[in-house]
């Protein structure tokens, strides 16, 4: 049954992926500009048999749908073709050199998040309006209502210029780079049990990593709280604290499993939010990672590259929702697989 | 039920509060002390009254081009919430119209719906509306667009759902059987029931986009530079920010206070309006 | 993909055809995916870590500009090239003041008018310890100029002028031939870097690009696109030019460069120590950065000349007298003093004081807004003039302020914000109408700047400009192996542009860089080259 639900739900991923690429494509095509021009920008004299030679080499003579479904089949092997504005280099190659960062970043995030979120929004639900919970609540409607970009501002002065407690820029203290393994710093220092560089990374990601978790801490947080009042005044909640249970044991074994449950799908919902702003967030900080490039790529008119980060965001949006499916009925019996 | 939502202190409060920014937009060329756009190389990066140099003249300080922020702010609020208004409305008005011809047809149409609106969704938006801006160029319509985008979803699948629901309800029944005919029974009966969501929803919608166009000024392909807007205030003070801290820092509270108090308001509509959503 | 017969008719062939297109769709994902891991599997070789003793001993500088490519002829970057230049020498170089001195070549003559010999250094090696020679010099011409069949177009030709090709005579010396007299060779040759014919060949152009190889006082270490290139000092340098002492080995242990385009983070990393050197401070920043307690500003005058043009070919501006109005509508001066606080220079004309050929009779820029009101009134805009003003996005806060010096005169200018290529490509199509923009010289020298900018055929003559006698005075200047001919040509030129106005508000920046007090000999240069053969570090406290 399970493999069933995954199989049907990844099926689906085709024709969003499709949809999605064509979108792109046709932006890409309608809007002016031309790719071309956009790499002879900076050079000098140019002659058009010089223009015509790299427009009929990057197959950009061919008509429109000729040019998609050639796309299509490729993308299928997982060549994306060649970057236009990175000299001579392969979009997969392009785009995995700037993953793991933005992986990092965005896994940090999410887990700073949760890790804020949940023990935030219990603690509130034990005791509403009271002094916590009211702080809380505060502080989750002012985490959604800020604009992502002013809040990275605000932090890199605070913490970075003015305190100095944290770096502003850069993603570890370069003299502890760790052996490459999965290019995710903190992962590849643990692994290598240094814990200086762990550290280092640890600390470059505080503040993008803090600026692009705030929104979705806020949600998660004010999810968490209602439902958690709502489970605890259930009446097997009551029941349980009536057996005599400590409350250790009420809240960790019955209400809280069963408060996560409509969380699973806010937490979800929040992570793809957290992909779409990874990218003002990195321009904010100048992080090396997809989102920057993929404003870079935009400005350059660089639709091969625009394209492949456009379906990676698409994919990791998709797949979120189906882990949140396969989750939230794993949790919940009650739901039908279907 | 008005009675309800003045019951909410809070949410009058912030409905207070977004009135007065829209009430501070309509009004700027009355209310801002000075042109927003008048430069005064004399005055470069005045601070506000009350810090050491600060002058009654700039209650907020100036800019880098010694332009008033006040003033600024005061204009900034008329573009955020007018487009805020105009791209709400255009996804509250094409999103109910699918959502509820799909709800309420269903077949063929309903199901290349779902297509769309899955691609839609799983669609990263910020790099569309990049993508667009970067061509054009900053221009107010291509905003719109770029922003209304992806904007209308959420109000499908509210009417739709809704529509679905309704359709198999009494009074729809009761109309069905009594002759009225479809585009009858779609706007006057369906339509007057399922719009107090689709309203809270509206609100809510209001400060999400209100914050997706600052962001995109921010970016420097939002709103055009001739007319202010917060985003582009924010990013006009942030190579300053070590220096002059003001030039930034006031459009971003303005955002969020205004953002905030339009959440609030919402919400506090949600509890009156729409007794379901409530948590 | 989608094919049906002519009879209308799904045939089998189109049937299974399509089949595999949707197959070939469902692989989409997988796809993506085992790109990335291929991609991931790459890079591993080349990522082991840094040594922390190279990480400690390299200074650290933040650019405003990613890189592309390290190939030292396949870009048009001028911060590839400052990062390339630490890695490959050329023939000729610059020092801090802008003399050319001999790099690579020990020494050249003209023989005739279009025959250069140049004598090599000896006992030279590259990065690969592969020795320099006579045939390296050859290979690096001929792929610059497109002699070489088989490789991609170089965007640098053009830099090399009618050069036609090179020869070596013996290991040690090398002939470069051009097409008619071209008196401006050697100072053209510091735009080139020598790359070594055997490892180019071995590797291949794509490989080339990521891990170049030259003969330079550093050597790359790695460079991890968007976030950092690392050098390492090369034990085994000539020395460089004699003529710029100290000669030896570099200093450094090494430099890291890192990308960091906006400005606000640049200096905040400057400030909070993370990077030693912050290129290109805005100008009104300058005067903050020289008062932070752990740096300074270095100054040199700038080459780039910023300029407001107007598009002679459509109207408003094919009439002279509107064009005449806005050299009369705003003053540079005041508007430089105040919002660049006087970290610029106003010009009369498009080449900076520096530059050869400078006419130093120009008449100083003025504001007459009486004058061009009634000049506006003349031709027919009684009610002022309203026109769309572009500039890209970091010039943005100029172009507001000149758009507001301007209303005095009857000019309501809107300005409107491009990104930077998409800006320069309207351009070159002699899309738009009025403009912020501007053109660098590092060369110093006029055909840099005149011939590409105001010949009728210009590459970038974004004005719709034509006039005869501009055309034929830059081709005789091209031409005339006599210096003070050619700066005779250049000074009519200025005349001629000056009253036909297709550009005005002109400005030139300094060129600012916030540096560490840890650093020492570091020094700014007109031409934005970032040498780090003589810098050197303090010891960390």
């Amino acid at each position: 049954m399970w493999g069933r639900f995954a199989g049907h739900r990844l099926l689906q991923l085709i024709p969003v992926l499709i949809g999605v690429s064509f979108i792109v494509f046709l932006t890409m095509h309608l809007t002016p500009g031309d790719p071309i021009e956009h790499m002879l920008g900076q050079a000098g004299r140019i002659t058009q048999a010089q223009i015509d030679e790299l427009r009929s080499h990057y197959g950009l003579d061919r008509p429109f749908h000729i040019q998609y479904g050639l796309f299509l089949r490729n993308a299928a092997v997982g060549d994306f073709g060649t970057s236009y504005s990175h000299q001579g280099r392969s979009v997969s190659e392009v785009v995995a050199e700037r993953l793991p960062a933005t992986l990092e970043l965005t896994l940090f995030a999410f887990v700073l998040a949760i890790a804020l979120a949940i023990p935030a929004g219990v603690f509130a639900s034990l005791r509403p309006q009271g002094p916590f919970d009211r702080t809380a609540t505060v502080a989750a409607l002012l985490g959604i209502s800020m604009p992502g970009f002013w809040l990275g501002i605000m932090l890199m002065i605070v913490f970075g210029l003015r305190l100095h407690w944290l770096p502003i820029s850069g993603r570890v203290n370069l003299a502890l780079i760790p052996q490459y393994v999965t290019g995710l710093h903190t992962f590849d220092a643990l692994l290598a049990g240094q814990w200086a560089a762990f550290w280092s990374a640890l600390k470059h990601l505080m503040l993008p990593g803090l600026a692009m978790a705030a929104p979705m801490a806020a949600m998660v947080m004010r999810m968490v709280r209602s439902s958690m009042i709502g489970v605890l005044a259930q009446d097997y909640v009551q029941f349980a604290r009536a057996k005599g249970l400590p409350e250790t044991a009420v809240i960790g074994k019955h209400a809280l499993r069963n408060a996560l449950i409509p969380t699973v799908n806010i937490v979800a919902l929040q992570t793809g939010l957290l992909l779409s702003g990874n990218m003002i967030i990195e321009t904010v900080f100048q992080y090396p990672g997809l989102g920057k490039l993929a404003v870079d790529a935009i400005a350059a008119a660089d639709y091969p590259l625009v394209q492949a980060v456009v379906l990676i965001y698409a994919t990791s949006y998709v797949l979120l929702n189906l882990g949140a499916d396969v989750l939230h009925a794993a949790l919940d019996p009650r739901v039908r697989l279907a | 039920m008005l009675r309800l939502l003045f019951g909410n202190r809070v949410a009058v409060a912030a409905g207070a509060v977004v009135l007065l920014f829209v009430l501070a937009g309509l009004a700027a060329p009355v209310i801002a002390p000075h042109d927003p756009n008048l430069q005064n190389a004399s005055a470069i990066r005045v601070p506000p009254l009350w810090q050491a140099g600060g002058t009654g003249r700039h209650l907020l300080g100036t800019d880098s081009l010694g332009r008033d922020l006040l003033s600024r702010m005061v204009y900034g609020a008329r573009i955020s919430i007018l487009l805020g208004v105009a791209v709400v409305l255009i996804t509250l008005v094409v999103g109910t119209a699918l959502g509820m011809a799909a709800g309420y047809f269903r077949g063929w149409f309903d199901l290349i719906m779902s297509r769309v609106v899955d691609t839609l969704l799983a669609f990263p938006f910020l790099i569309f509306a990049l993508a667009i801006m970067a061509a054009t160029g900053p221009n107010l319509v291509a905003l719109v667009l770029a922003l209304a985008f992806k904007g209308w979803v959420d109000f499908y699948r509210v009417a739709r759902g809704d529509v679905l629901a309704a359709r198999e309800a009494d009074y729809v029944t009761a109309a069905r059987g009594l002759g009225a005919s479809t585009p009858y029974l779609l706007v006057g009966e369906i339509l007057p029931n399922i719009i107090p969501p689709l309203i809270v929803l509206a609100t809510l919608r209001m400060a999400t986009i209100i914050i997706a166009e600052a962001s995109l000024s921010f970016l420097g392909i939002g709103v055009p530079p001739s007319i202010p807007a917060w985003g582009t205030m924010v990013s006009d003070g942030r190579a300053d920010v070590a220096a002059a801290w003001w030039i930034a820092t006031f459009p971003g509270m303005a955002i969020l206070l205004l953002v905030l108090s339009v959440n609030l308001f919402g919400e506090g509509l949600r509890d009156v309006l729409d007794p379901r959503m409530r948590k | 993909m989608r094919g049906v017969s002519s009879a209308g008719r799904y045939t089998r062939r189109q049937f299974l055809k399509q089949g595999a297109g949707v197959a070939a769709a469902a692989g989409l994902g997988p796809g993506l995916l085992s790109a990335l891991l291929a991609g991931c599997g790459r890079q591993q070789a080349t990522r082991r870590g840094l040594r922390a003793d190279l990480v400690r001993g390299a200074l650290s500088v933040a650019l405003d500009a990613d890189v592309q490519t390290l190939d030292p002829a396949m870009h048009r970057s001028r911060t590839v090239e400052a990062v390339v230049r630490n890695l490959c020498d050329g023939l000729v170089a610059r020092d801090a003041e802008m003399r050319y001195v001999p790099q690579l070549a020990e020494s050249w003559e003209v023989q005739g008018d279009t025959r250069w010999v140049f004598r090599l250094r000896q006992g030279v090696t590259f990065h690969d310890g592969s020795p320099f020679t006579a045939d390296d010099v050859t290979f690096t011409i001929d792929r610059i100029i497109g002699a070489i069949p088989g490789l991609p177009p170089s965007p640098r030709k053009d830099l090399l002028g009618p050069v036609s090709g090179a020869e070596a005579l013996d290991p040690h010396t090398v002939a470069i031939v051009t097409e008619g007299p071209y008196p401006i060779l050697h100072k053209k040759l510091v735009f080139q870097e020598i790359c070594p014919r055997a490892y180019f060949e071995k590797v291949g152009p794509d490989e080339f690009a990521r891990n170049p190889v030259g003969t330079g006082p550093f050597r790359l270490v790695e460079w991890v696109p968007g976030e950092r290139i690392v050098v390492e000092r090369f034990s085994e340098y000539y020395g460089g030019s004699p003529e710029v002492p100290p000669v030896g080995p570099a200093e450094l242990a090494g430099v890291i460069f890192r990308p960091l385009e906006e400005a606000a983070t640049r200096l905040v990393s400057l400030e909070a120590q993370e990077v030693d050197v912050a290129v290109n401070v805005p100008p009104d920043q300058a005067d903050r950065v020289d008062a932070l307690p752990n740096a300074q500003l270095s100054v040199a005058e700038g080459t780039r000349t910023h300029f407001v043009g107007l598009n002679c070919a459509r109207k408003p501006f094919s009439d002279r007298r509107v064009r005449e109005a806005m050299r009369y509508a705003v003053d540079p001066r005041p508007i430089v003093e105040q919002f660049l606080l006087g970290r610029a220079q106003a010009l009369p004309g498009i080449l900076v004081p520096i530059a050869f050929g400078y006419d130093d009779s120009l008449p100083e820029p003025r504001q007459d807004a009486g004058k061009a009101r009634a000049l506006l009134r003349e031709a027919g805009h009684p009610d002022g003039l309203d026109v769309t003003f572009d500039c890209e996005a970091t010039d943005k806060r100029m172009a507001e302020a000149i758009a507001g010096a301007m209303a005095e005169a009857g000019v309501r200018a809107e300005v409107r914000v491009w990104k930077k290529d998409n800006l320069l490509n309207q351009l070159r199509r002699q899309e738009r109408d009025m403009f912020l923009t501007s053109w660098g010289n590092s060369s110093l020298d006029p055909s840099g700047i005149l011939p590409v900018l105001f010949r009728s055929d210009g590459y970038s003559n974004f004005f719709g400009y034509r006039h005869s006698a501009v055309d034929r005075l830059l081709e005789e200047a091209d031409r005339a192996m006599d210096p003070d001919a050619r700066a005779r040509r250049y000074v009519q030129v200025q005349r001629i542009l000056h009253d036909d106005t297709p550009t005005c508000f002109h400005f030139a920046q300094e060129e600012l860089y916030g540096v560490s007090d840890r650093v020492s000999n570091f020094h700014a240069r007109p031409d934005g080259m970032l040498p780090m053969h003589d810098v050197s570090l303090a010891a960390e406290a």
